[in-house]
């Protein structure tokens, strides 16, 4: 009886225990918006305000982020990680950015280090380097050096970017030319290139005796002051920097860019708090400014919350694609069909993201270069049961295989939004055939993912977890469509020398327009080879006396620390 | 130097005064630490038959999958992954085991070594002072409760240590976070930057130890407590505290001590939980973001001085035990022929000496 009791008692502290974990978060957001009240924080003011307000602020203006990866090594052409993508800008530069405009929400150019680019040949394009500019030690940049950073990035191997370049060419001190390789010659290649590689200085590169792993020297506002592998990483700013001019004039003539403008600010300590839940957390004791990154379910804390500012931004495009070869049930293409009516997109975001996203209507994005409206208003696989039915009786008649007999197998690389993407289509293809099981799902690690995709024989279906660059056809490079041309196989698995046609058509430089990349999707729809299903968000949050939520994304989905408004003298440092 | 006439017996800690188990127990540690070699070299050549046949490649993970593969294969020759199996397992052991270098990430080129100097210590400390508590709070526990066995105070002890064995240890960590750093605000919520850092990792750590120490020292505790050679100590007068702490506990160490070394040893490689949550960088968290890149540099080498560690620490587990117990430590005396040999030799020596 004792016994029983105990067990009981266990129990019961267990769920009110498992409870008081959700009931606490509600809790605490009412209690940060109690305590919110009772403390003199002003909203975001005027730049007119902020000049009067940052006179009078006497201490360091430290903005503290909390951000989920350590960069690990701070050479200028290391393997991509999270804190590469938001800690290195700050000290190194590309020649060009392409940034997200927060009022139009389109992709946005900045001409950085470059006075301008120019196509002067098929594959020839000639950039004039700007005059004065120098990195933190002093040395100044010239084309020579932009050459060095270039075959640097090649020689180190980690990034495939400058592997499209065939040649460079010195044509004076401030000027050079670039050739791209024919395979290289894309839409849009040459501008990645400019705005993804790190530039540095030969001189300061060459007196580094590590490659800049631990000494990096840039051309960017902020210098490394001290890193503790693991823990965190001080920036300060740099004794000068050569745009100060275009920071005060905000002048995108003179290269200014938000990225590079520390006006605000004088130090940049990113400590690194591997779980989301603790990264809420320290935002919420105030051991953080800002959190680079938040869950879903963290996201309630600071939601219509006076105490903090909210950071929404577009995290990827979710899609499914079909392996059509012959080895696949899915090489009809009534099966495609059916499958791509079955599935409700409006269902699959509220699945995989609370409904908090956006229903995908073409395999585009709003925000890229050269996104077509028309796409908007035309039909795009709307969820239609009959018409999903019509099609699978279609196939069941051609092939004499019975609908609950179907089996097929879902690939995708396992995280929380994929997952959810995939127990949607699990669900909705089981209801269109009256067999749940008829989608086996596979989820491994990004590693293993990407070995499986490449063999026809490994899946029928796949989530295709798309970037969300600056363009549709860098999409196509993302999503290995483009791979066609590099290794003889996509996605798709197809022979479908149309698809490759119109995809060279929609990808080269010569033939890229706006007919042949609507030309290319057209086809995708028409053979059912791909349906993009969502685009969901992903969460940052800052103290509320940093502001601009609109405005906090870079170049390259890096935090744009330049472009938010921070009131000092609210920070309470 | 004390010759001893009679084999060591008795219930008590011996200092190892005698020449004779000195000499045996340094040939015994000589032989143990002989023996970690060929473990160590077999766990190296597990391991990188292993990740060598793991799906997954490095090049892709680090080129990205807009990567040709023409560019793949470049990175593939660079790092040697095109080699033969046997030329990849030579050069890897060669630059392992006979020029001690662990070589560099795969993904990000960084000093294996460097990183592990880094990261070990986190690990070890987080390691070590699990232990420590398991010891402190673990070992009075499960006492208590043998003692007042059947009554309240070994109920609620082992309620407790039921507790601490079930509640899963993220649940838990982040319990703590909740209560002490939010709440509270009593203590940080990452990093370990600051020692007030330290608090709820190695609190969330060493909860599973300390209840299964607990748990373990009840159950040794009851089965000494029984013995005759405690009876006749009660009987001859002897105090409880007498009884417990010169008799029974130094009985019942045995699968404590052996406790204490399989915890340390799963603490080293199994904190990547706690290592997550509280944001700390040791040796869990690495070898997973290894496994997940499969940068199998990491891997390898990092498994490999991990088996390094857990053979010292098994091998002080059994040292603890000659200490502790002489009938163990008896055993490492040989058999009655070698010890005859050795005092006949001494004898002749003292002779000699006269």
């Amino acid at each position: 009886m004792k016994k029983r009791i105990l067990a009981m008692l266990l129990a019961g502290i267990m769920a009110v225990g498992l409870t008081a974990c959700g009931s606490s978060e509600s809790t605490t957001s009412t209690d940060s918006g109690t305590s919110t009240s009772t403390e003199s924080t002003t909203p975001a003011s005027d730049g007119a305000t902020d000049a009067v307000e940052e006179a009078a602020f006497e201490g360091t203006r430290e903005v503290v982020v909390g951000i989920s990866a350590d960069i690990k090594t701070w050479e200028p052409w290391g393997a991509y990680n999270i804190g590469r993508q938001n800690m290195a800008p700050m000290i190194y530069q590309n020649l060009t950015a392409d940034i997200i405009d927060p009022d139009s929400w389109t992709m946005t150019h900045y001409d950085v280090m470059t006075e301008s680019e120019e196509q002067i040949g098929e594959r020839t394009y000639q950039i004039k380097i700007r005059e004065g500019i120098v990195d933190s030690a002093g040395n100044a940049f010239t084309a020579s050096d932009a050459i060095f950073s270039f075959e640097g990035c090649r020689a180190a191997g980690k990034m495939t970017q400058a592997n499209a370049i065939e040649s460079m060419e010195l044509v004076d001190e401030l000027t050079f030319n670039m050739t791209l390789t024919e395979a290289g010659n894309t839409e849009g290649n040459f501008e990645d290139i400019c705005s993804a590689i790190n530039m540095v200085t030969q001189a300061s590169y060459e007196a580094s005796a590590d490659g800049m792993t631990s000494d990096p020297i840039g051309t960017g506002p902020m210098v490394l002051a001290s890193y503790t592998s693991g823990s965190d990483a001080l920036l300060t700013k740099a004794d000068s920097f050569w745009n100060e001019a275009a920071n005060e004039t905000k002048s995108t003539a003179d290269g200014y860019c938000s990225m590079w403008d520390m006006s605000n600010i004088d130090q940049i300590h990113y400590v690194f708090i591997t779980d989301e839940a603790s990264m809420a957390i320290a935002l919420e004791n105030g051991e953080i400014d800002i959190a680079r990154s938040i869950s879903m379910e963290d996201k309630v804390l600071f939601e219509d919350n006076d105490a903090y500012t909210l950071f929404v931004e577009p995290e990827g495009s979710y899609g499914l694609a079909f392996n059509v070869s012959s080895n696949s049930p899915t090489s009809n293409l009534n099966l495609r069909m059916a499958i791509a009516y079955c599935i409700d997109s409006e269902g699959v975001l509220n699945a995989a993201c609370d409904g908090d996203g956006e229903v995908a209507v073409s395999w585009s994005y709003p925000s890229f270069n050269d996104y077509q409206s028309a796409w908007e208003s035309e039909e795009y696989f709307d969820y239609n049961l009959d018409t999903a039915k019509e099609y699978l009786d279609a196939y069941c008649a051609e092939t004499g295989v019975a609908a609950s007999s179907i089996s097929l197998r879902l690939l995708l690389q396992s995280e929380d939004i994929a997952e959810g993407v995939a127990s949607a289509i699990q669900y909705y293809v089981g209801e269109l055939t009256g067999n749940p099981n008829t989608v086996k799902i596979m989820g491994y690690d990004r590693a293993t993912t990407t070995q499986m995709k490449a063999d026809a024989t490994e899946y029928d279906l796949f989530i295709v977890n798309g970037q969300l660059v600056t363009r549709i056809t860098s999409c196509y490079d993302w999503d290995s469509v483009a791979n066609y041309a590099k290794n003889g196989w996509t996605i798709f698995h197809e022979e479908d020398n149309a698809l490759q046609e119109k995809l060279l058509a929609a990808i080269e430089v010569e033939t890229h327009s706006d007919e042949t990349v609507y030309d290319f999707q057209a086809y995708v729809k028409d053979q059912c080879y791909h349906k993009n299903l969502i685009y969901a968000n992903e969460y940052g949050a800052a103290a509320s006396w940093i502001g601009d939520e609109d405005a906090h994304i870079g170049s390259k989905g890096c935090l744009n620390l330049g472009a938010l408004s921070y009131d000092w003298n609210a920070s309470g440092k | 130097m004390r010759v001893c006439a009679e084999p060591c017996t008795g219930l008590r800690f011996i200092s190892f005064s005698c020449g004779f188990c000195r000499q045996l127990m340094v040939r015994y540690i000589i032989k143990r630490v002989l023996m970690i070699i060929p473990v160590v070299l077999l766990v190296g050549v597990i391991v990188f038959t292993i990740m060598y046949f793991c799906p997954g490649d490095p090049a892709t993970t680090v080129l990205g999958t807009g990567a040709s593969q023409q560019e793949i294969d470049n990175l593939r020759e660079q790092m040697g992954l095109n080699d033969p199996y046997l030329v990849q397992l030579g050069t890897y052991m060669y630059n392992t085991f006979l020029r001690f270098d662990l070589g560099e990430s795969y993904i990000n080129g960084v000093s294996i070594a460097g990183e592990l100097a880094l990261r070990f210590p986190k690990t070890l400390m987080l390691a070590f002072s699990a232990i420590i508590l398991e010891i402190i709070i673990g070992i009075p526990l499960g006492m208590i409760a043998a003692i007042h066995r059947g009554k309240w105070l070994d109920n609620l002890c082992m309620v407790i240590a039921l507790l601490g064995v079930s509640v899963p240890s993220f649940w838990f960590a982040l319990q703590l976070l909740l209560l002490f750093s939010q709440k509270l605000s009593l203590l940080p919520s990452y990093g370990v930057t600051h020692w007030t850092g330290w608090i709820l990792p190695i609190v969330t750590n060493s909860l599973r130890g300390v209840a299964t120490m607990a748990r373990q020292a009840r159950s040794s505790m009851l089965e000494v407590i029984r013995s005759d050679y405690v009876v006749t100590a009660r009987a001859k007068g002897m105090t409880e505290r007498n009884i417990l702490f010169r008799y029974a506990l130094p009985n019942a160490l045995i699968p404590l001590i052996q406790q204490a070394g399989d915890s340390f040893g799963s603490s080293l490689g199994g904190t990547v939980v706690i290592e997550n949550v509280f944001s700390i960088a040791g040796i869990g968290k690495y070898m997973v973001e290894a496994v997940g890149g499969r940068d199998y540099a990491v891997i390898r080498s990092t498994v490999v001085v991990l088996s390094i560690v857990f053979s010292v620490v098994m091998l002080l587990v059994d040292l603890c035990f000659a200490f502790v117990d002489p009938r163990i430590k008896s055993q490492y005396e040989g058999g009655g022929r070698r010890r005859r040999r050795w005092m006949r030799k001494q004898s002749k020596e003292v002779q000699i000496g006269a």
